[in-house]
């Protein structure tokens, strides 16, 4: 149990260190092929990216330079430490998975929590709870940020004018506009975390369960001490796989506000993909992926470090 | 949260009043859950219902705004269905775009499915070691390939893609959906090994078989649901995937999401195609949903506790 | 090209014969324009004249067959595969090309391969496969804007005299800004129009007709007598009049302005800039001849600062809206005027849910009394007020890549480009809806507009409008160079953050200004202002 979190797994085969003997004799191999095959095709597809995305962070790259590629040593990335936007949309990235996943989290939860009890209809809830997570993003961009929200024709704030705001904007100020994203966002989302969380919890032994209610428990108590820790392992899963998701925010965000107001809403993905597809500069863009990337892999590791430590003590 | 007030009738306190009381509480709790339950039931649904809805208006129903029931407050309108069914090309496109979605969606699903089981378990189960790497560096490796911006490596992908003449190929898409969806299906089998007892296991290899047939007949069978989880995420995944779809098809390999992109142009945006595509390529995610529902939970349950 | 030259006495003998009756038809329209009615000439016309049998049907395949030109026999690209990339816009762009294309599959042998991308993807697609060498089409549809990347790299096939001079093809009809700058570079054509661009001004003249807001106007102590603006500071004074104002029971609102950053807001900000910034007597508008960005001059500044002054009097959320929106809304009711390219007029008209059908008047931009003269820093007043046309996006070519040598598919694409982007084909395109404006002389002839819904009267002032603005001295043709969308994916990244407040109009374009200078100097200064100068002609 207490190393599920990292996957450092509990060996089959007890005595792992025995090539010698008879049963294990190629053990080995077999063990090396059923993770080799994965290794293979993601080395073999990602290797030639990842190198030649290095080499370009070092160079001036604008596709329609006829100069082509420059190697420009660490240019690129002294222009990222004083690039404004760049440290806007790092800090909207951060407000996103820092508001966002906490929230999306604790609704999923409570909801996964209700649809565990013995309910009528416990099937319908299933699969209508899925089914914001299948349309695709770029059509909850259009149908709800654009549709549903839209000032002039909206229901959304013609609900809220029949509730007595008057010229409602879901967009106006920097601030409302990533609160409107993060209700589409989440809108979006929270089945996936539902999914998972609802998974968790039923699979919650029920003999303890039960013990503990004869016991006298009290639901909060219940919760706190037995139901929340059990659940910590694929939660800490679902969080991190969302994490990832929400860091690279940017299709209802392009749909939606196109990162406005002015930049209020530009996330780092959002901001590459300007830079990088939109305006033709590779390089530049490159190189903020770097940094990108380097930042979310410390984040997740401080997830994983600080929530799996805690996944360890509970178990 | 209410989870506490589900308990069974009958279990604990038998005095009287306590079950009155245990009743009472009990038809308070019920109440409330069925209320959230429901009105998030309806938080999810009406934006889809508005889709669909918006797929029968035409220009001027959309223009009007508000209006939620055809037949009542707007007339309804063929021109949304029309316009991604209506003509001959139109049909052809839509029916190009669907198979090849499905196909795409479904084979690199499989792919990832069978690939990202197979390392879940060795992850699972056997000490790895690369070098200084261990397996939670493995599993974070392959998490990490999730991370970088498609905008980041949709140049290498393409020059790549162009010497390996893989451009606007099924072949193509599918390779490249297959890597994005193994880290999330390595992650979910990981979680869901871990959870079954190696005893099953061990007995099997006692009495002869080989690893992989221990895997195969005694392991693949209990995590069977927990494959099924995978691949619906993994299908959903690639269904809506549009950014490499994009750059990576022309011709022959173009799928439903570019098809809703479609539909906005500097002529305007047409809401009534929009939606209809939309509403279309929902549906058979749905179907899929309802027939797999149960294996979702079920599968990952496992997962959950050892 | 052997073939075609074999085949040359039967093109042309073709060629002639049809031109003979397409100019019979340009005079009975051009006599129609003064006496007949457009319906009764249609109907009068219809039996024999090809071109009046071709604007009579709304059928694309139909008018591919009618109008279908070629220079070969039947039969003379028998097994080539043209590979054609362009727009994937639902119900136009390749949508339309396709079935007007099939009468020339069918008569050349040749097939077709579709290649259908989204607008917005469609410069990115572009520059990913020059950079990468994956270029996997032969005809590209693309923007006159473009052309610095397309042509300034060297990736395109000049056009042949036989195709440029066929009389079929009428070159000389094209309006002159199309002819060059415009499709030409270092002296060579290299692109077939197939559309025309600018910005002009749509207003509601039946909101500027209404005699409750006039005497409210003048009550107001309003400046001069109600009616439609003729420059930009009675635009502004008529947004902040009708703040709160209704009309027909709902509010009324001014200008429709565009402040998303998505690399489109731009052209409704330089449509702004127009009067305030092009002198007549200096043929540059964004840049100095050596390339110093003038986005942060005063010109350019007050035309910010008059956009964002006019946020307070727009609808609400009219600082996300993009041209989509402004679009949508116009033809809603919402808005009283619009800069906008040539399509809101005959969305006005021929879709049959517009809410403003025959509401709309047409002129070009408003002007200014006053414009900024970069030379001497000040501020001239001219006998006139300034006008400056702003050809915006400068309309979609088709281009024919250097790939389609290695695949032996010239000679079959340039014939497939002249066919498309022929005098009839093209008039009719613009006539139906199919994302195109009109480009060819050919194309103002008011009359013929009436089959797809547009009054003559009507349709007169819309075209008048657009020809003018094609035609004036002081245009501004938009900006050519390599590296138009980084110039515009930075200055409006950066202009649109005074939107908010969080800088102010100047500090956001000395901003701008300084990122245009980093992006030339990327590119290469010297080889920037050659090529700039060369795009203004001097």
């Amino acid at each position: 149990m207490t190393d599920r979190a990292f996957g450092q797994g509990s060996s089959i085969v007890a005595p792992a260190a025995r090539p010698g003997k008879r049963p294990g004799m190629n053990q080995g191999w077999q063990r090396r092929l059923f993770l080799l095959p994965a290794v293979i095709l993601t080395l073999a597809f990602v290797i030639f990216p990842t190198l030649f995305g290095l080499y370009v962070s070092f160079t001036d790259w604008q596709l329609n330079d006829p100069a082509g590629r420059v190697f420009n040593g660490l240019d690129n990335f002294r222009g990222i430490a004083g690039d404004g936007r760049f440290w806007n949309a790092l800090r909207n990235n951060f407000v996103f998975v820092g508001i966002g996943i906490p929230l999306q989290y604790v609704v999923a939860l409570g909801l996964a929590l209700l649809l565990n009890q013995e309910i009528r209809g416990r099937k319908f809830f299933r699969v209508v709870f899925l089914l914001p997570f299948m349309m695709s993003p770029v059509a909850a961009g259009w149908m709800i940020g654009r549709s549903l929200m839209d000032a002039q024709r909206g229901p959304l704030p013609e609900l809220l004018r029949w509730l007595g705001f008057e010229n409602v904007s879901f967009f106006e100020t920097g601030a409302r506009a990533v609160a409107s994203l993060l209700l589409i966002d989440s809108w979006y989302s929270i089945p996936f975390l539902l999914v998972m969380l609802l998974a968790g919890l039923q699979a919650l032994p029920p003999e303890v369960m039960e013990a503990a209610r004869i016991d006298g428990a009290t639901g909060w108590q219940m919760f706190r001490d037995m139901t929340f820790p059990l659940l910590l392992p694929i939660s800490l899963t679902a969080v991190v796989l969302r994490a990832v998701f929400e860091f690279k925010l940017i299709d209802i965000i392009l749909v939606v506000t196109g990162g406005g107001p002015g930049n209020a809403t530009e996330t780092l993905t959002t901001y590459i993909y300007r830079r990088g597809v939109q305006n033709v500069d590779v390089g530049y863009a490159t190189a903020m992926s770097q940094v990108f990337l380097l930042v979310v892999i410390a984040t997740i590791t401080l997830i994983l470090a600080t929530v799996g430590r805690r996944v360890r003590e509970v178990m | 949260m209410t989870v506490g007030t589900a308990s069974l009738p009958g279990v604990g306190d038998h005095s009287p009043s306590g079950v009155l009381g245990r009743r009472l509480r009990h038809a308070v709790g019920r109440t409330f859950t069925y209320a959230v339950l429901l009105a998030w039931a309806f938080v999810c649904l009406f934006p889809i219902y508005w889709t669909f809805t918006t797929s029968l208006k035409d220009q001027a129903g959309v223009l009007q705004g508000s209006t939620y029931v055809p037949g009542v407050d707007f007339s309804p309108s063929r021109i949304g269905w029309d316009s991604i069914l209506g003509s001959e090309d139109q049909r052809a496109t839509l029916i190009r775009n669907t198979r090849n979605s499905l196909l795409i969606a479904i084979a690199s699903a499989s792919v990832a499915v069978v690939l990202g089981a197979m390392a879940g378990y060795g992850l699972a189960r056997f000490p790895y070691r690369f070098g200084p790497w261990r397996n939670r560096d493995i599993s974070f490796w392959f998490l990490s390939q999730l991370i970088l911006p498609p905008a980041a490596v949709v140049m290498p992908i393409l020059i790549l893609y162009g010497w390996l003449d893989l451009l606007d190929t099924q072949v193509g898409l599918i390779i490249l959906y297959t890597v994005v969806s193994l880290p999330i299906v390595i992650w979910i089998m990981r979680d869901q090994f871990n959870s079954i007892p190696v005893e099953l296991e061990q007995a099997a290899l006692v009495d002869g078989a080989t690893l992989f047939g221990a895997f195969v007949r005694i392991v693949i069978p209990i995590a069977a649901p927990g494959l099924v989880a995978a691949f619906i995420l993994s299908v959903i995944f690639s269904w809506n995937e549009y950014f490499f779809a994009a750059v990576l098809s022309a011709t022959r390999a173009v799928t439903l999401p570019l098809l809703v992109a479609t539909q906005v142009s500097s002529q305007g945006i047409r809401w009534w195609a929009m939606a209809a595509v939309a509403s279309a390529s929902i549906l058979p995610l749905t179907i899929v949903g309802i027939l797999l529902e149960r294996y979702i939970v079920k599968g990952l349950t496992a997962g959950a506790v050892k | 090209m052997a073939e075609v030259h074999r085949n040359r006495s039967h093109a042309l003998s073709r060629s002639v014969s049809r031109r003979s009756i397409v100019k019979a038809a340009a005079g009975a329209a051009a006599f129609s324009a003064v006496g007949l009615p457009g319906k009764a000439y249609r109907r009068a016309l219809a039996q024999d004249d090809p071109r009046a049998r071709l604007l009579a049907t709304s059928d694309p395949e139909e008018a591919g067959t009618i109008a279908l030109r070629t220079q070969v026999p039947r039969g003379a690209f028998q097994g080539q595969t043209v590979r054609f990339q362009g727009l994937s816009n639902a119900n136009f762009h390749v949508n339309v090309f396709r079935p007007l294309s099939r009468a020339w599959e069918e008569h050349t042998g040749a097939t077709v391969e579709w290649i259908e991308v989204t607008q917005a993807d469609s410069y990115p697609r572009m520059s990913q496969a020059l950079a990468s060498n994956t270029v996997n089409f032969d005809i590209l549809e693309a923007s006159g804007g473009w052309e610095g990347d397309l042509l300034g790299g060297g990736h395109c096939l000049p056009m042949p005299d036989a195709v440029r001079n066929d009389p079929g093809y009428a070159f000389d009809d094209i309006v002159p800004y199309l002819q060059t700058p415009t499709r030409t570079w270092d002296g060579m054509l290299y692109g077939a129009s197939i559309d025309g661009d600018m910005h002009h001004f749509n207003y509601r003249k039946d909101v500027f007709a209404d005699a409750d807001l006039a005497a409210e106007w003048t009550a107001s102590g309003g400046q001069g007598a109600f009616g439609p603006p003729q420059t930009w500071q009675q635009v502004q004074a008529y947004s902040q009049f009708f703040a709160g104002k209704q009309f027909e029971g709902q509010p009324v609102y001014g200008i429709l302005d565009s402040f998303r950053v998505d690399n489109t807001s731009q052209y409704f900000f330089h449509s702004r800039a127009s009067a305030y910034g092009k002198h007549p007597d200096d043929p540059a508008f964004f840049f100095d001849l050596d390339m110093t960005p003038r986005i942060n001059s005063p010109a350019f500044v007050r035309a910010l600062e008059e956009m964002i002054a006019g946020l307070e009097y727009a609808p609400t959320d009219q600082q996300n809206a993009d041209l989509l929106q402004n679009l949508g809304n116009f033809l809603a009711g919402t808005g009283t005027m619009c800069h906008w390219w040539a399509d809101v007029g005959s969305n006005v008209n021929t879709s049959a849910d517009s809410l403003v059908q025959g509401k709309v008047g047409y002129a070009t931009l408003p002007s200014s009394p006053d414009v900024y003269n970069a030379q001497t820093k000040q501020w001239d007043t001219l006998p006139q007020p300034n006008k400056a046309p702003y050809l915006a996006f400068l309309g979609w070519g088709l281009y024919v890549m250097k790939a389609a040598e290695a695949e032996g598919v010239v000679d079959a694409s340039w014939d497939l480009v002249s066919h498309l982007s022929g005098r009839d084909v093209s008039a009719w395109m613009n006539i139906y809806p199919s994302g195109m404006n009109p480009w060819r002389e050919s194309h103002f002839q008011a009359p013929e507009w009436e089959a797809s819904g547009f009054p003559v009267a009507e349709a007169e002032e819309y075209l008048a409008s657009i020809r003018d603005s094609y035609n004036h001295p002081n245009r501004i043709v938009d900006l050519r160079i390599p590296g138009v969308g980084q110039y515009w994916g930075a200055a409006e990244a950066e202009w649109t953050r005074a939107v908010g407040g969080e800088v102010t109009a100047q500090e956001a374009l000395d901003a701008a200004a300084l990122r245009w200078n980093e992006i030339t100097d990327t590119l290469g200064r010297e080889r920037q202002i050659e090529l700039y100068r060369a795009s203004l002609g001097v």
